[in-house]
């Protein structure tokens, strides 16, 4: 036995005893304990293997930068690999596993990596694994992967819930330790809306592992006074277990709280973790500083830990992390963990400082019969799967040291890390020998610790008189409060230089715990070239495991400058980014998974098409019906089929509600849609609509529509349904950047109309069941406009354009209405065999028209290429995309150009996409004629049709191609041909016997 | 022009059959059975004019640059006709009544429920009675407006209310959120 639980103390609840399971054996803690300091407490001190080398691993922090105890916890799907053990708050019924271990963590055989380490320098896959490059990625890659490695996640789906949550405050306080409490109250009194985010499921910070008094008191009860005041004020929302993982643009700080991850079964109505987006007028880095380690030979044995952690596991949770410590240290906080761990009951029986001549801070209340030794080195460690001594050299003489556990003190680092994640690098000072955080502006300040500021009562004053100014930056009048008195105090002293290395190490001495990166690593990265700071990174893979070097960055800066003989300020750091600790997929994600991880969007009669049968497609957010399929209909192409047919020789119903509808009003909205088309808009008459093609100013199509004029300075006009946000916002543009003069209004109405398509020979007899008004042949010509009078009493709009080209209306009815709209309409052309049909039969319709859509308007083509150059205006003086249209390339003549494609043996089919080659020529991209756009089987003509873009395709029509798709491994011989295919002369659209 | 509010029966709900909660809870989610509501885009120049017009008619809201809803819960169909005639050439005034479905979420925890989806702040002092704007929930746009210290209004586009109203009812789980169509 070594580590033990101490008879008393600690802010654990030793009235509540929780049992737990380590590798399948059961252990106890007690509730306020971490599954690190419970372990511990059972005497658990080898808790993982390490990456590279297998090499046994205890914990070395109380806290997130722990790099060695990582755990796998839960099972089945909430299984979660990596989790540090110092920041798994223990639970009843808590299962942990250890990581990267075969067949057992005692006995891992792995640890052969250990004996063959020294192939394995840094750089060593880089130089081995060269040939064949192949090779790499089938092979060398998941091999190495495999014997190298963290804990393995499931992919079971998550049972549970995340969600994500905006949160405004003017005083975001990172860290709820001496600091951030002050400065907490401090704005929280003067009444500003403050946020206090801390990792920990307690907060407080190193006031949970203080053992000074302060005014008398211990620091855990002050520390629970200043929370009780703080709880209660209104204005100050209090998040433990929240880690501030990232500062982003206009001071948005992300943060992730662990809502839910302590307890064995969640709540349902409870996300499992939250993550949150703080957007702070000011915020205060509070984090405090992180113990620096020193590298020694055999640094990493498990018993050797950092200091602080052995204080905290003392003070905070009652543990001893052994019976005879050893305190290994470089600076003057060695000897104040040392008297700390005394004042708990734990005995210290050797301290070593490396600084020859080095005493006892003054003052200082030392561990009984405690033995010093200045100016001596660590030169290794002794024991197996626990540290059983220290050898140490001193001036020549070799000695061995006793001892059960190692708290190691390379003084602090600042945890700058937020501070530098938008660019910013931290300094060097050479009077606080650290990493100080940069000057980012006002919103953003470090405090405390974080900002080099050591003792605890300077701590407390710097909180309250910086957040006392940025109150006053934000017009709020605070007052400092009372500070309180530290007992028996030590005073700043000015730290020593830095120990980088303790020389003469006889084993390997680690910077990276987690990656396995020794001193050796660095030197070798040095002398191989790869010396920058940030080449050595990734030459070693120093700083870059799940910790992201939070114990060893800084080491490495320093190790490296000493190896090139200058100050860590010419050497730097390696660039800080978010995350500062690992935020899992699920909070990232939130409540944006399956179907919610976009929203849907249904046309008013989403209904009314799943009563006829629809079979929907999502077309963008759009829920769409592509076909209705009926009894006894055997696939989607029978039910096209049947509707195309019907709609061609009776009737059909189609929603069209999807389509983006813009109204225009004012003066020069006529003024201002001539300059958005490319076709003429000034002479449209009231009551009438017309087909308007936009460009892009590069003179492509943008998109396509329809243009009513409703009134004499009111419009309405229509877009693709995938298009409509877009041309908003190109209309918005032209209107406030290209012509602000203009007097126009618009506004998308969309979503106040259901539309309907009525299309076949039939479709006049059916709508007129259903309209009060005549919509005979002279009162509704083709392209009209017009308000109608249904018979139900509702008002509608309608409009005579045809996209089937069949005789045709579009009826816009207010949403709401929509539903029974279409009711009426398909009970009235029930005696003529009406049929709903969907975005397929659309689709058919219109390629048998040669109508375009966006699958030729796919951003590359001119008017021209579709056939359409006719709607290029001449007359108009300026229209966007006008210039550009002008331009050589687009008026070449041998661009792309649409022209009908049908097979010459009428049994074949082709496919969109496939390209065009010249008969005969060799099946590649580089004989490329052009591409299929669209593709159908034509009901109407009994075979495959296709729309395609062709080279100078319009003076080719009769000429062979083959269409050729890579893809299924087609050829397929065709004719050129007209793209119209049905009804060229456009007899149907207004058939004179139905007058 | 724009079509009278008639014929109630033929008129549809897109949430017309979604199950009201069993109990009213604290923290509650009304569904407008139907509004009228009137768009109102004050005519270049004329913004002071109509706003100084508007301030006399209750329900109006802010929604833009020189532009407002009328939110009103008759069903006649006179709202944008009476708007019309009131504001003459001042504005071009659009019958909205059928775009949007109007959502009303009131109860302690309003905001910290909207803080779910909603990426602005919410606190009266920023954002008071009577304050409106157009904004994201959830990728979904929405026009809200706070009616009194714990109740906001909210008109969702009607594509999209079935989308929204699961988001409210995930976002309101932790305070056992009830939702209902009014009474």
């Amino acid at each position: 036995m070594s580590a033990y639980r101490l008879t008393s103390g600690g802010l654990i609840d030793r009235g509540a005893p929780l049992n737990f399971t380590f590798d399948k054996a059961g252990l106890s803690g007690f509730a306020g304990d971490t599954l690190a300091s419970a372990m511990l407490a059972n005497d658990q001190l080898l808790m993982g293997r390490s990456f590279k080398y297998h090499r046994p691993r205890g914990v070395f922090t109380s806290g997130s930068a722990e790099p060695n105890a990582l755990v796998t916890t839960g099972s089945g799907t909430r299984r979660e690999p990596n989790a540090r053990a110092t920041m798994v708050e223990l639970h009843e019924g808590l299962t942990a596993i250890s990581q990267n271990r075969w067949p057992s963590l005692k006995h891992d055989l792995g640890a052969i990596n250990n004996l063959m380490s020294p192939l394995f320098s840094a750089g060593f896959y880089y130089k081995t694994f060269m040939w064949p490059s192949a090779f790499w990625e089938k092979l060398y890659e998941p091999v190495i992967r495999r014997a190298a490695g963290l804990g393995r996640t499931t992919l079971k789906r998550d049972p549970d819930t995340y969600e994500k949550v905006w949160h405004f405050c003017d005083l975001l306080v990172i860290g709820a330790g001496p600091t951030g409490l002050m400065a907490a109250l401090t704005a929280g009194r003067a009444g500003l809306r403050v946020v206090l985010a801390d990792e920990d499921f307690r907060l407080g910070g190193s006031f949970l592992c203080e053992t000074q008094m302060l005014d008398g008191r211990p620091a855990s009860v002050f520390a629970q006074d200043l929370l009780e005041e703080l709880s209660a004020l209104p204005n100050v929302t209090l998040l433990p277990r929240t880690t501030v993982f990232g500062w982003y643009d206009d001071n948005v700080f992300g943060a992730v709280e662990r809502v839910q991850k302590h307890v064995a079964i969640p709540l349902d109505k409870l996300p499992v973790e939250r993550l949150w987006r703080i957007v702070a007028k000011r915020a205060l880095l509070a984090t405090g500083a992180e113990e620096r380690p020193l590298v020694f030979g055999g640094n990493d044995r498990p018993g050797v830990m950092m200091a602080s952690a052995a204080v905290a596991y003392a003070a905070r949770f009652g543990v001893a992390v052994g019976r005879r410590v050893a305190v290994v240290t470089a600076s003057d906080s060695g000897w104040h963990s040392a008297a700390a761990l005394a004042r708990c009951g734990v005995q210290v029986s050797t301290l070593i400082d490396a600084r020859p001549g080095a005493v006892a801070p003054p003052g200082l209340v030392l561990p009984e019969g405690m033995r010093q030794l200045a100016g001596a080195q660590v030169v290794d460690t002794l024991g197996r799967l626990r540290v059983e001594g220290l050898v140490i050299e001193r001036a020549g003489y070799e000695e061995r040291i006793d001892c059960d556990a190692v708290a190691i003190a390379g003084g602090f680092n600042p945890r700058v890390h937020l501070a530098c994640q938008r660019g910013a690098k931290p300094s060097w000072s050479e009077p606080l020998q650290a990493f100080l955080p940069p000057d980012v502006g006002p919103a953003f300040q470090a405090a405390g610790a974080a900002a080099g500021v050591w003792t605890l009562s300077d701590c407390l004053r710097d909180g309250a008189e910086k957040a006392l100014a940025l109150a006053d930056e934000l017009g709020r009048r605070a007052s400092l409060p009372d500070l309180p008195v530290v007992d028996d105090e030590a005073s700043d002293s000015t730290p020593a230089a830095p120990v980088w290395l303790m020389p003469g190490a006889r084993s390997k001495a680690f910077v990276d715990f987690q990656n396995d990166v020794h001193a050796g690593d660095l030197a070798l990265a040095l002398r191989e070239g790869f010396g920058h700071v940030e080449h050595a990174k990734r030459y070693t893979t120093n700083a870059m495991a799940t910790d992201q070097g939070k114990l060893s960055g800084v080491n490495a800066s320093g190790l490296l400058a000493a190896m090139k003989g200058l100050s860590p300020d010419k050497v730097g750091i390696t660039t800080y980014r978010p995350f500062y600790t690992p935020v899992s997929f699920g909070a990232l994600a939130g409540a944006g998974r399956d179907e919610e991880a976009v929203a849907h969007r249904h046309s008013p009669l989403h209904g009314w098409a799943k009563s006829e049968g629809a079979v929907f497609v999502e077309a963008g957010l759009w829920h769409r019906p592509a076909y209705f399929a009926r009894p006894g209909e055997n696939g989607w192409r029978a039910s096209v089929e049947r509707e195309v047919t019907t709609v061609r020789q009776a009737v059909g119903l189609c929603d069209v509600s999807t389509l983006g509808k813009i109204e225009l009003f004012g003066p020069d909205a006529a003024e201002f849609l001539n300059r958005l088309y490319c076709n003429p808009m000034l002479k449209l008459p009231v009551g009438k609509a017309r087909y308007g093609l936009m460009l892009r100013e590069d003179g492509m199509v943008f998109d396509d529509g329809t243009v009513s004029r409703l009134g004499h300075q009111h419009y309405l006009i229509t877009t693709t349904t995938g298009m409509a946000a877009k041309v908003m916002s190109h209309m918005e543009h032209a209107a406030q950047v290209l012509w602000p003069f203009l007097n126009v209004r618009f506004v998308s109405v969309t979503e106040q109309w259901a539309q309907m398509s009525l299309a076949g020979p039939k479709a006049r007899a059916v709508l007129q069941a259903v309209v009060e008004d005549d919509i005979g042949r002279a009162a509704v010509p083709p392209l009209a406009a017009q308000t109608v009078r249904l018979r139900s009493g509702v008002k509608g709009r309608l409009f005579r354009i045809s996209f089937s080209g069949e005789l045709a209306y579009e009826l816009a009815v207010p949403a709401g209405h929509g539903p029974a709209v279409a009711r009426a309409l398909m009970a009235a052309g029930q005696p003529h065999g009406i049929t709903a049909y969907g975005l397929e039969a659309l689709n058919v319709l219109r390629i048998e028209k040669g109508h375009v859509t966006h699958s030729e308007l796919d951003g590359r083509t001119t008017p021209d290429d579709v056939g359409l150059g006719r709607m290029l205006s001449q007359q108009k003086a300026d229209f966007i995309g006008k210039r550009m249209s002008e331009r050589y390339g687009l008026t070449a003549a041998d661009r792309a150009q649409l022209v009908g494609l049908v097979p010459v043996d009428r049994s074949r089919t082709m496919r969109a996409g496939a390209h065009l080659l010249r008969e005969g020529a060799k099946p590649s991209t580089l004989n490329d004629q052009g591409h299929v756009t669209s593709a159908c089987v034509s009901p109407t003509l009994g075979h495959a049709i296709a729309l395609a873009l062709l080279k100078s395709g319009r003076e080719r029509l009769g000429e062979r191609v083959i269409v050729w798709d890579k893809l299924h491994n087609e050829e397929v011989l065709a004719e050129v041909v007209s793209p119209v295919f049905v009804d060229p002369d456009n007899s149907r659209i207004d058939p004179e016997d139905l007058a | 022009m724009n079509a009278p509010l008639t014929a109630e029966a033929d008129w549809h709900h897109p949430l017309a059959g979604m199950a009201s909660s069993p109990v009213r809870a604290v923290d509650h989610l009304d569904i407008c059975r139907r509004q009228a509501v009137g768009r109102v885009l004050a005519a270049p120049g004329e913004g002071a004019a109509v706003a100084a017009i508007l301030a006399q008619i209750e329900g109006v809201r802010t929604a833009g640059v020189e532009e407002w809803l009328v939110v009103d819960a008759g069903t006649d169909g006179s709202l944008a006709l009476d708007l019309a005639e009131r504001l003459g050439d001042l504005a071009f005034v659009l019958d909205a009544s059928d775009a949007d479905i109007c959502l009303r979420l009131s109860g302690p925890n309003s905001r910290r429920i909207l803080a779910k989806g909603i990426g602005i702040d919410l606190h009266p002092d920023v954002f008071g009675i009577g304050a409106a704007g157009y904004t994201l929930c959830h990728g979904i746009r929405l026009h809200l407006a706070r009616m009194a210290d714990t109740s906001f209004e909210i008109l969702v586009p009607r594509s999209y209310a079935q989308s929204l109203m699961d988001a409210l009812k995930r976002m309101g789980r932790e305070f056992d959120l009830s939702t209902g169509f009014s009474a």
